[in-house]
């Protein structure tokens, strides 16, 4: 990995914790915020983490490098976003799932009464996202019922 | 005409170092893509039970919609072999000189396709990303890597992709229907 795709590798994934924490709790998803008990602080932190680690990238350095060169092209550049965006998901995903664990053990999901637990974004309304893939495995495999 | 444009845009580089240095962040072939990436991450994720599935298919058509673009524009690459500007006329690039050919604009073309995208649901967000793609076209003349006709061609080409892959979306509606349904199984939709 060069320094270059680091840093953008870098920028992209605090830009994508910081829009996805902000696109979370504007949208009652508590499930998979990290700071769920303050939503306010929740806003704020993530506008300044994308603000920050856009100008940090632009500013630190010229970033107009060939993409033939020391640049990415197209190709180069849709890989190392899905890359860093899904892994900063992910690591979003896992830290809210521990911090919030009491919190979603309540999520309201009876296994005998009903089958299946809720499927969608939306049950994180209500639980974390590891309590969520855990009841679906123990659904799916019947360890539930 | 063509260059009689650009350099009439070119001349004010050097002049307003600030305004230089927005154009030099802005004609980036980095700023405008992670910009409406991570929107499209946002628009995923908004919205409730009932809109959110249709958010989570207008990104599904712009991811779509700029691979189009981008597979037309490289075809038509391909067929128009059109110097860059700076080639012809005595220009201050304001950006490194690309090598490939300069019509249509492929930037042009995946900001139009994303805006265009967003748009058909969204006024007000699609507007906003008419606005950056408008802005990043424009950096690309004032920078001298493009005449303004590569910029309307790229954007004709964005719009087309767009409407298509939307169209397409319409026309097998049951795909991403299906891949939706398994993807909220695994809580990612």
């Amino acid at each position: 990995m060069s320094d270059f795709e680091a840093a953008y590798a870098l920028w992209v994934a605090l830009s994508t914790l910081g829009v996805a924490q902000y696109a979370a709790v504007s949208n009652g998803l508590r499930g998979i915020v990290i700071l769920r008990r303050w939503p306010g602080a929740t806003k704020v932190c993530s506008a300044l983490i994308v603000i920050g680690a856009f100008a940090w990238f632009f500013i630190s350095e010229d970033r107009n490098l060939p993409d033939t060169g020391a640049g990415l092209d197209g190709v180069e550049q849709a890989r190392w976003f899905a890359l860093a965006a899904t892994a900063s998901l992910l690591v979003q995903l896992g830290v809210s799932s521990i911090v919030n664990h009491r919190w979603g053990a309540s999520h309201g999901w009876d296994p005998t009464e009903e089958r299946w637990p809720p499927a969608g974004l939306t049950w994180l309304e209500r639980t974390t996202f590891a309590q969520a893939i855990a009841a679906r495995i123990r659904a799916t495999f019947g360890g539930s019922r | 005409m063509d260059g009689a444009i650009v350099r009439f845009l070119n001349a004010g580089v050097g002049n307003v170092a600030l305004f230089d240095w927005l154009m030099n962040v802005l004609v980036s072939d980095y700023f405008v893509p992670v910009a409406g990436s991570l929107l499209l991450v946002a628009l995923w994720m908004t919205g409730t039970h009932e809109t959110r599935p249709q958010n989570q298919i207008t990104t599904m058509i712009a991811a779509g919609g700029i691979g189009g673009a981008n597979a037309i524009t490289t075809i038509i690459n391909g067929i128009v072999d059109r110097p860059r500007p700076f080639v012809d006329n005595d220009l201050t690039l304001l950006f490194y000189a690309p090598t490939d050919p300069s019509f249509p604009s492929n930037t042009a073309s995946v900001g139009f396709a994303l805006a265009t995208a967003v748009f058909l649901r969204h006024r007000r967000l699609g507007g906003v990303l008419y606005a950056l793609a408008f802005c990043w076209g424009f950096a690309r003349v004032y920078a001298g890597v493009h005449y303004p006709t590569d910029v309307l061609g790229g954007a004709v080409v964005g719009v087309v992709a767009a409407f298509a892959t939307a169209g397409l979306f319409r026309l097998l509606s049951f795909v991403p229907r299906y891949a939706l349904r398994w993807l909220r199984l695994v809580y990612a939709a």
